[in-house]
């Protein structure tokens, strides 16, 4: 069932975004061309003023795949759980803990794409503009040094999963505080905005607390104020392991109130 | 004859509000019992309580024997009284949606009765009238061959020629094994179709009984019933 | 498309008066299939029960045989059919009778309303029996 519910899923929230990652892509393609040609010779000033445009039309694709991600994770689960179309979602031979993980999940594979497209733009970019056998060898290079020790290359993969386990309980806070404000009779959004930013502090607090009379959260803390690579693995695994009971509280709590206190309009 | 639908003490209160006050109701197969009563007498309270839409305060309630859960809704059709399907949707998408997570959807029932209409497979929902977007619904729901069929307000709002395609569709698709169950205010259209009435007020069960016998014992139909003991 | 009820009387008793009619008017001839319930029921615009109770009521009249894998007909018992005639007939006559006295009628009024009715309608066989 939860493989059904992920290709409805997958399916919904593709519609939308892949073709607004495609755009992305062809829009950097554009504004590299356009800069690749505006470096020699003819017509250098006008194609330097097109420049301007395709480069302020690259950010904006940028800026537009975020806020239509965010606003597409939130509707999502707004619109499809928690309006009228939670009586079709609902009433399915499904788990609430299922329908909590295809939104997850699904919300995951988008981003991971997108992330992927945003990389592709990039590579796409590089290629028009450069030299490719040159820029490849530097790829390779690069990758070699990640891999160069065990020791990076155990970095490069915890901040992978470091990631990946960030968006998740993103994600998971992000439906808490929809659930929440989804127990008021009115003015839901406003509640669940309200929650979402009560659980921030609640955050900010736990974390004061326990780096007071705790060294290792105080480490914790004090690694968000160094550059990425020089945090130790440790602290990398135990910043893994902050976000794993995040995820735990703010999905359980998310699951708790859509299966025991739905109240659906 | 099974009892399909069975409600114990099944209380459910809002707050300070109670929706429903500790009711007791046996449904059995075979039947197409009215469930009727003004809007706020707690007839959506039950239907959603049986499709565990929402949770009973005290009391129980069972489907086909069984506490509301996966179970029952593989074996529970649901018509809700709102636009329930995603907007975007074809309707190729939705026979292929409804035959992925209901075993019991009879998609080439379903082909046939929105061929009869001239219902377009590969129209989007937003594309189509609210009319036709209601017989869509109605259509998915009754090629369901469910246990237990829950109807909520199949009728109001669509026009009578459409009233009359929705009332014959449920005639036709009676089954002896199975329980339709039909909330609605809108009496005098549905009487006719119903082996049973229950009057719902103010969140308790006032009346049970037979529409043949109704009529036999008090000389009026149902709905003029109806009308005597929910005056204001 | 659905057949008209009216309120205070059970409708399976009113499908059974319907039921009548059509076999004694020649809807339903003797010995002809009847439609399967739910067809019945379709077309009646009712509950499927309530038209299997009165069909069932018909078949216990005697006026239609069930047979078990081929549905219902038509007795084909005319003398049968003729005595539910008589029977609806004499019920129509027995109306007429109360209406018109209610109205004040004598019994000889009656026959003498009865009488020009005839005359006006030109029916010209019973002219000659009267």
């Amino acid at each position: 069932m939860l493989g059904k519910l992920l290709k409805y899923e997958i399916r919904a929230m593709g519609r939308i975004m892949l073709p607004l990652y495609l755009v992305m892509i062809f829009i950097a393609g554009l504004f590299a061309v356009n800069m690749r040609m505006s470096m020699s010779g003819n017509a250098k000033a006008l194609l330097e003023k097109f420049a301007l445009i395709t480069g302020f039309l690259f950010f904006a694709a940028i800026m537009a795949v975020g806020v239509v991600m965010l606003i597409m994770v939130i509707q999502r689960f707004y619109r499809n759980l928690l309006g009228t179309e939670g009586y079709l979602m609902f009433t399915l031979p499904v788990t609430t803990l299922q329908h909590i993980i295809s939104k997850a999940l699904t919300s995951l594979i988008w981003i991971v794409i997108g992330i992927a497209a945003g990389a592709a733009a990039g590579f796409l970019m590089v290629g028009i503009l450069s030299n490719i056998p040159e820029f490849m060898k530097e790829l390779q290079d690069t990758w070699k040094m990640f891999f160069s020790t065990k020791d990076l290359a155990a970095k490069v993969i915890l901040l992978v999963i470091l990631l990946i386990i960030g968006i998740i309980e993103s994600l998971c806070k992000v439906y808490a505080a929809m659930a929440v404000g989804h127990q008021l009779s009115s003015h839901r959004v406003i509640g669940s905005v309200g929650a979402y930013i009560g659980f921030g502090i609640v955050e900010l607090i736990l974390g004061n607390i326990l780096s007071a009379d705790n060294a290792l959260f105080g480490k914790l803390i004090g690694a968000f104020n160094q550059a990425v690579s020089t945090i130790p693995n440790s602290v990398l695994i135990q910043l893994i392991i902050v976000s794993v009971i995040g995820t735990a509280v703010y999905g359980v709590l998310a699951w708790f109130l859509l299966d025991r206190h739905l109240n659906l309009e | 004859m099974s009892v399909l639908f069975e409600c114990r003490d099944l209380a459910k209160s809002y707050g300070k509000v109670q929706a429903l006050k500790g009711i007791n109701l046996q449904l059995e197969s075979g039947r197409i019992v009215g469930l009727l009563g003004p809007n706020g007498s707690g007839k959506t309270t039950l239907i959603k309580l049986a499709n565990r839409l929402l949770q009973p305060s005290s009391g129980s309630i069972r489907i086909a024997g069984e506490e509301p859960g996966i179970l029952t809704k593989e074996k529970c059709a649901y018509l809700p009284d709102k636009d329930f399907l995603p907007d975007w949707m074809k309707t190729s998408d939705l026979l292929n949606f409804y035959g992925d997570f209901y075993g019991d959807f009879d998609r080439p029932r379903a082909q046939a009765m929105l061929a009869n209409l001239d219902i377009p497979e590969k129209m989007s929902l937003k594309k189509m009238s609210k009319g036709t977007k209601e017989k869509v619904q109605l259509i998915l729901t009754m090629s369901r061959d469910a246990q237990v069929y829950l109807l909520d307000e199949p009728i109001a709002g669509v026009d009578p020629a459409a009233r009359d395609y929705i009332l014959r569709t449920i005639i036709n698709n009676y089954r002896e094994d199975a329980l339709v169950i039909i909330s609605t205010h809108l009496i005098a259209d549905v009487e006719s179709v119903l082996d049973e009435a229950v009057f719902l007020k103010q969140g308790e069960i006032v009346l049970h009984q037979s529409t043949d016998e109704l009529r036999e014992q008090t000389g009026k139909s149902v709905d003029e019933y109806f009308r005597e003991v929910f005056r204001c | 498309m659905k057949w008209e009820f009216k309120n205070g009387v059970p409708i399976y008793q009113q499908i059974i008066e319907i039921l009548h009619m059509r076999v004694v008017n020649g809807t339903y001839p003797p010995g002809s299939r009847i439609p399967a319930v739910r067809e019945l029921a379709v077309e009646a615009g009712v509950n499927p029960n309530t038209m299997q109770r009165a069909l069932a009521q018909m078949e216990q009249e005697g006026l239609f045989i069930s047979w078990r894998t081929s549905g219902r007909t038509v007795t084909e018992d005319v003398g049968k059919i003729e005595e539910l005639r008589e029977k609806m007939g004499s019920h129509f006559v027995e109306e007429l009778f109360t209406g018109l006295r209610e109205l004040g009628f004598s019994d000889v009024q009656i026959m003498k309303t009865v009488k020009d009715h005839i005359e006006q309608q030109g029916v010209e066989s019973l002219q000659e029996e009267l």
